[in-house]
């Protein structure tokens, strides 16, 4: 269940941004982040490690924000 | 984290990262389509997922239907022998925690750690509680708090329970488990080892500590458990 919410929330995020006509990488990204983030705590899936996943999109989400401040500060 | 290949989960998470990296990579710089890099993102990302999240866990009512079942065996015991005294939990021999239950008063409880195991003697019973296995698989570090071992023992590995607080006083140590899911409905095991989250607490103490854990008692009151043990502070011999 947590897999196939994930999917498809996934995939339908990218068809509705592509409809929209977004051309922001960022944009995605940062959808993908909340996806990820709110099915995992929804189902609380168990694993076979550390959720790596979630640490590469804290990361990523960290940057792109970075890097907004730095452009609005700029 | 070993990976199965034969493994449906672990052979599409792989397939899905294989194919969306470069797929993303491609998209992105050569054709310069944020779609198709954003599809090619997605199934790196849902790969990983994949590959993380086991095809067949083992529910958690089934892991802790077998700690409590490991209760069977021990009330038989403690009923053929008619043992009723509190237990001592023991430092591990073999990574295996294990818990002395006295038949006589005025036993040395500094020399129990060291003297020779055997299950049945004239002073005592020797039995391996269920928190001894736990303890062994879920794999505490040595340098962790009394707090943070316990926590993560029966919070996130085992989910037996919401919360845990531990305090400290002297020798003594009271654990205040918050709204447990284990329990066990066996009479002496429960008198003697405590209940499943008692003998998990004990084992965690005796084994972080290598000292041994009196068992003092515990109380019920509203979703709260508290229970007491004194640690034993033994001197070299």
């Amino acid at each position: 269940m947590y897999l196939s919410v994930q999917a498809l929330a996934t995939l339908g995020t990218v068809v509705a941004l592509s409809a929209l006509g977004e051309s922001r990488l960022e944009v995605f990204f940062s959808l993908f982040t909340v996806i990820h983030f709110a099915s995992s705590a929804l189902f609380r899936p168990r694993r076979r490690w550390f959720d790596i996943t979630g640490g590469v999109f804290f990361m990523g989400f960290c940057y792109i924000v970075l890097m907004k401040v730095i452009d609005i500060i700029g | 984290m070993r990976l199965d290949l034969s493994d449906r989960y672990v052979a599409l998470g792989l397939g899905l990262m294989v194919f969306g990296a470069p797929f993303g990579v491609f998209s992105y710089y050569v054709l310069g389509n944020v779609t198709l890099a954003a599809m090619g993102m997605a199934c790196v990302i849902l790969g990983s997922v994949f590959l993380l999240t086991p095809a067949s866990p083992v529910p958690l009512d089934v892991v802790r239907s077998m700690v409590e079942g490991a209760n069977v065996n021990i009330e038989a015991l403690l009923e053929e022998f008619d043992v009723v005294n509190r237990g001592v939990y023991l430092p591990p021999r073999d990574g295996r925690v294990f818990c002395f239950i006295p038949v006589v008063d005025g036993f040395d409880v500094g020399r129990l750690a060291s003297r020779p195991l055997r299950l049945v003697s004239g002073d005592g019973l020797t039995v391996f509680p269920p928190g001894s296995e736990v303890v062994r698989l879920a794999g505490i570090g040595d340098e962790v708090g009394l707090e943070d071992a316990l926590s993560y023992v029966l919070v996130d590995y085992l989910e037996a329970a919401e919360g845990v607080k531990v305090v400290e006083s002297g020798s003594n140590v009271v654990v205040q488990v918050v709204r447990p899911v284990v329990d066990s409905s066996f009479v002496r095991v429960q008198g003697c080892l405590g209940s499943t989250v008692a003998s998990v607490a004990g084992s965690v103490f005796a084994s972080l500590r290598s000292v041994p854990v009196c068992f003092l008692g515990e109380e019920s009151v509203d979703g709260l458990v508290n229970l007491r043990f004194r640690l034993e502070r033994v001197g070299q011999e």
